[in-house]
């Protein structure tokens, strides 16, 4: 990355995009690890993290379904015992 | 599991024409943000829409908002008759847009488009200035949060003298 760009992203002039951008909130400092990056080392980092968020979602839902079968469970032998 | 490289593999091993566009494209200019679909806008000529139907056949495609129980068929006469199709699929979910809020369809897409080199390919996508235009005319906030950044990324990738 031109080193002009990372100088740009850690101290932005005033009335620039990228002033206006982190004084929306937005993490510049992010920006140039990733402006360091080719398009294709991007993507594989967004299809690794897509791929993590998305075991951690599955491994929540079973856990999830886990805990209401166990529930339902108790409510059965709750049911069963209090007739 | 979303898998773009498969998927963009795909969908040029069959000749389809289509464009990078949505969070994919934006993360590929170096936007930090994370996304788990691809989008991507098509051509929808007759035999783009054979060869898109080809491309994903075997890999279950289906309408996320489909109920499980309704019968889906993945075939061209299907393409044909929406635009917009929302998929889930073995490789993920895949959102095929015969249209792009802001800038029409694929032939005004592919011109607001770049080239990238990609896992060994050559791909269109979506150019920060057409992603700006789509973002700024979709207009829901999860569009316009992300414009401050695409800005940003615009101003500090544009040469000097552009």
């Amino acid at each position: 990355m031109n080193r002009s760009i990372e100088e740009q992203l850690l101290n932005p002039q005033p009335s620039t995009a990228a002033a206006r951008a982190r004084d929306f909130g937005i993490d510049l400092t992010l920006l140039i690890g990733r402006l360091n990056l080719t398009p294709e080392e991007r993507l594989r980092e967004l299809q690794r993290a897509m791929i993590e968020i998305e075991t951690m979602r599955a491994g929540l839902q079973r856990q999830d379904g886990h805990l209401h079968e166990s529930s339902r469970t108790d409510v059965a032998t709750a049911d069963s015992t209090s007739s | 599991m979303n898998q773009v490289e498969q998927t963009l593999r795909l969908l040029t091993q069959h000749q389809v024409e289509f464009v990078i566009v949505g969070g994919v494209a934006i993360s590929a200019h170096g936007s930090a943000y994370l996304t788990f679909d691809l989008d991507v806008c098509y051509a929808r000529s007759r035999s783009n829409l054979q060869r898109l139907t080809a491309a994903l056949a075997a890999y279950h495609p289906r309408p996320r908002d489909f109920p499980a129980d309704l019968p889906f068929h993945w075939d061209e006469r299907t393409l044909q008759q929406g635009t917009n199709f929302t998929l889930s699929t073995d490789l993920g979910s895949i959102d095929l847009l015969g249209e792009v809020t802001g800038l029409g369809d694929y032939e005004q897409v592919r011109a607001a488009s770049v080239v990238m080199p990609l896992f060994g390919m050559d791909c269109q996508v979506l150019s920060l200035d057409g992603l700006i235009t789509a973002k700024r005319a979709a207009g829901r906030t999860k569009d316009l949060l992300v414009l401050p950044e695409l800005e940003a990324l615009l101003e500090l990738t544009r040469e000097p003298n552009d």
